[in-house]
């Protein structure tokens, strides 16, 4: 099956759904004045994975910056596979904030603390 | 005969007084014997037997008989080498003569008929008869008289046939003698007279030759005498021409230059003339030239005008067809513009009709919202710096002072809310910061929605702030219905309840933290991790309430997350919660309205040309002081 991306614009992140290597890629700001109507097609791929998805999937989270409303809808997408474990699929979630971005470090940890999935939050040396 | 005799004996006497070779000599035969020496060491036997000849020739001549004979021997035995008869002969010879003089005669005999033998080998008649003459001579030294006569007879026999007349003369000679030996006076007279015959004949024939070369000598002489004279002559004739020839020349030449003197003043003044019709001439060409040069002047001018004319039209019928097309792309355009101005005017209008609509929604949102002046009233160290994004909103901030009834008329307070149902005692200031998700439009709407929750939840009562913030998540979620719809927006925000004349200030957050700094002590308490409304997993969402105790003068802030999220500096980067707090370390002691202005300008120029992000809402506040009345 084909990839699913979104290019990356100044106000939204890149998205990249590989069905092949079962990963999930969100890179960049997310800002977009109707984060809604632009997670809808996202949420739309993520859900056709999850009805055949790989023995592993993983999850890439590369933030610069989420507003409020993008947190909600990042929340949705990542809990899509809250019951995953259950199942017996596995799934690694990575956080990845730059190294110097405190702020994006605690955002890491409430979005942890949100999710029922285990995550790991990795700092990385160069802003994204 | 007696030649050979005379010879014979000068070799004795110059053999008896020449015992020591002389030191001259003694150079030259060493010279040579060197050379023959190296030149034999490097087998050029020929040159080596050449230097050993002139050595031995040395020695024979200044009468060293055996050191001759020794350098003959050498120089026979490279000869051979190279194979050089006539050589061989030739040294034989002389060595047999050595010996003669030496008076040994059969070491005489012996070279000589080695010298005979080779002379027949190589059929030489001369030689043949020489060496039978020099043969005959030792036999008849010796005695051998009749051995003489036969060898005698022989080189008769070969001079008869050359017809040689000096070696017939020599046979003739000898013979005489020997015959004369044998007591054949007979046949000695003949020979002897056949000698003198010969010999004469031979010194006339001398005589005769040498006459012959004198007086060809001298008819040569006359000769060249006879053509000297006429050479003479000649030149006695070409001289007298010369000299004839010369007078004329003088005479012409004198004649000439009368001549010459004449013609030079015709001349100067043919010259004169010349140089006159020349410079008239000159005159006229210059004239002609000048005349010639404006009228090409003139040609060209108008070869280019007339050039320029034919380019101008070519130009303007080019100009006039490019501008046909240009009036009918104009024509185009002009459609076109005038689409694009129907369409310009529509968003034009559409753009204005939003933004009134914005501005009209401004100024109710405007209109909701409390005055910092009444903020400044309760507590007068204090500032709210709001900065929205769009026109409207989703960044808001309420305040209320709230009173039990008793308190709210012992202490008049009139502007502060009256409760009935708390405490009698109850009495305090309400004060929140709220970020609503989204901003512009939706943001606004539920900061509507969040203004008019806290003002219903404040007058039933509920005025801690934890439970306020429960009682308002409960609320947004049944408002929106977020337990059935998709709808997940709510808000953060910190709220603070201030009491006891400031002296104390209970706090909850939802994500988003107060700070406060007393003694250069700066305090970040964070709120709680989740958000007012949105997904709730939990069954109870529970906010924590804190305390602080206010002992001295303290300034609190509590802000959206607009500000220490805007993007900006050179790298673009976030400017960051730590940034924030490190600069309200710096400044937290001035007054908070010269606060607000620093704050204000430090966004602005963090933010640059960037775009702001989001709503930006601070408060601040000073209380543990006198002065303050909740």
């Amino acid at each position: 099956m084909e990839k699913f991306t979104v290019a990356m614009t100044e106000d939204t992140p890149e998205i990249i759904v590989d069905y092949e290597t079962g990963t999930l890629e969100i890179s960049g700001s997310s800002l977009p004045e109707d984060s809604v109507a632009f997670f809808l097609p996202i949420l739309k791929a993520v859900k056709k994975y999850i009805v055949n998805p790989k023995s592993k999937t993983i999850i890439n989270l590369r933030i610069k910056y989420l507003n409020s409303s993008s947190q909600k809808r990042m929340l949705e997408l990542v809990s899509l596979f809250h019951d995953f474990p259950n199942k017996g699929f596995n799934v690694e979630i990575n956080w990845y904030y730059p190294e110097d971005d405190d702020d994006m470090h605690e955002e890491g940890k409430d979005f942890a603390r949100l999710i029922s999935l285990p995550m790991n939050i990795i700092p990385i040396s160069k802003s994204i | 005969m007696i030649p050979i005799v005379l010879t014979l004996s000068f070799l004795c006497v110059c053999h008896t007084f020449a015992q020591t070779i002389p030191d001259n000599l003694t150079k030259e035969i060493e010279e040579n014997l060197s050379k023959a020496k190296s030149f034999e060491a490097a087998n050029d036997f020929n040159q080596a037997a050449f230097h050993y000849n002139a050595v031995a020739r040395v020695y024979w001549v200044n009468g060293f008989p055996s050191q001759a004979i020794e350098h003959f021997l050498k120089t026979v035995e490279l000869n051979k080498k190279i194979g050089n008869l006539n050589a061989q002969r030739v040294i034989y010879n002389n060595i047999g003569m050595i010996y003669t003089d030496e008076e040994n005669y059969p070491k005489a005999l012996e070279y000589f008929r080695e010298s005979l033998e080779i002379s027949r080998k190589m059929s030489r008649k001369v030689d043949i008869a020489s060496a039978l003459l020099n043969i005959a001579n030792v036999q008849s030294e010796t005695g051998s008289y009749h051995d003489a006569a036969k060898t005698l007879d022989e080189a008769n026999g070969i001079a008869l046939e050359l017809n040689d007349e000096k070696l017939l003369s020599n046979c003739y000679a000898l013979l005489a003698d020997v015959y004369e030996k044998l007591g054949n006076s007979e046949k000695s007279s003949e020979y002897f007279t056949r000698y003198k015959a010969i010999s004469q004949k031979i010194q006339r024939d001398e005589i005769r030759q040498k006459e012959g070369e004198a007086r060809k000598i001298v008819d040569q002489a006359k000769t060249q005498v006879s053509e000297i004279e006429k050479a003479r002559k000649v030149t006695e004739l070409e001289l007298m021409d010369k000299q004839k020839a010369l007078k004329e020349t003088e005479d012409s030449l004198v004649h000439i230059q009368q001549l010459t003197h004449e013609q030079q003043m015709q001349i100067d003044l043919l010259n004169t003339e010349k140089e006159l019709q020349e410079a008239i001439i000159r005159n006229q060409r210059l004239m002609r030239n000048v005349f010639i040069l404006i009228i090409a002047g003139v040609l060209v001018i108008a070869a280019m005008i007339l050039y320029s004319l034919n380019q101008k039209k070519k130009a303007n019928a080019m100009l006039s067809k490019q501008n046909k097309e240009i009036a009918h792309k104009n024509g185009l355009i002009e459609e076109k513009n005038k689409d694009l101005q129907l369409a310009f005017g529509k968003i034009d209008k559409q753009n204005r009709d939003i933004t009134s609509s914005l501005n009209y929604a401004q100024r109710i949102q405007h209109a909701m919202l409390p005055t910092e002046e009444n903020f400044r009233k309760v507590i007068p160290d204090s500032f709210i710096l709001l900065k929205p994004r769009d026109i409207v909103s989703g960044d808001f901030y309420w305040f209320t002072g709230f009173a039990s009834a008793k308190i709210h008329k012992e202490r008049k307070r009139e502007n502060f809310l009256k409760l009935h149902n708390v405490c009698a005692d109850e009495s305090g200031f309400l004060i929140t910061a709220v970020d609503c998700t989204g901003h512009g439009v939706p943001g606004a709407f539920m900061s509507m929605i969040g203004f008019n929750l806290l003002e219903n939840i404040t007058r039933n009562g509920k005025v801690m702030p934890n439970e306020m913030l429960y009682d308002l998540h409960d609320s947004i979620r049944y408002l929106l219905k977020q337990q059935s719809s998709d709808n997940q927006d709510g808000m953060d925000m910190a709220l603070c309840n201030i009491r006891d004349n400031g002296r104390k200030v209970l706090f909850s957050g939802a994500k988003n933290p107060l700070i406060f700094i007393s003694n250069g002590e700066i305090n970040h308490l964070k709120g709680d991790p989740v958000p007012i409304g949105g997904l709730q997993i939990e069954e109870r969402r529970e906010f924590t309430l804190h305390t602080i105790e206010v002992e001295q003068p303290t300034a609190f802030y509590i802000y959206s997350d607009g500000y220490p999220d805007q993007f900006g500096g050179s790298d673009g980067r976030k400017y960051s919660t730590q940034k924030l707090k490190e600069l309200l370390l710096e400044i937290y002691k001035k007054p908070m309205q010269e606060q607000k202005i620093i704050l204000d300008q430090k966004i602005t120029e963090w933010m640059g040309s960037r775009r702001q992000i989001d709503d930006i809402l601070v408060i601040g506040f000073r209380t543990g002081m006198d002065g303050i009345d909740i």
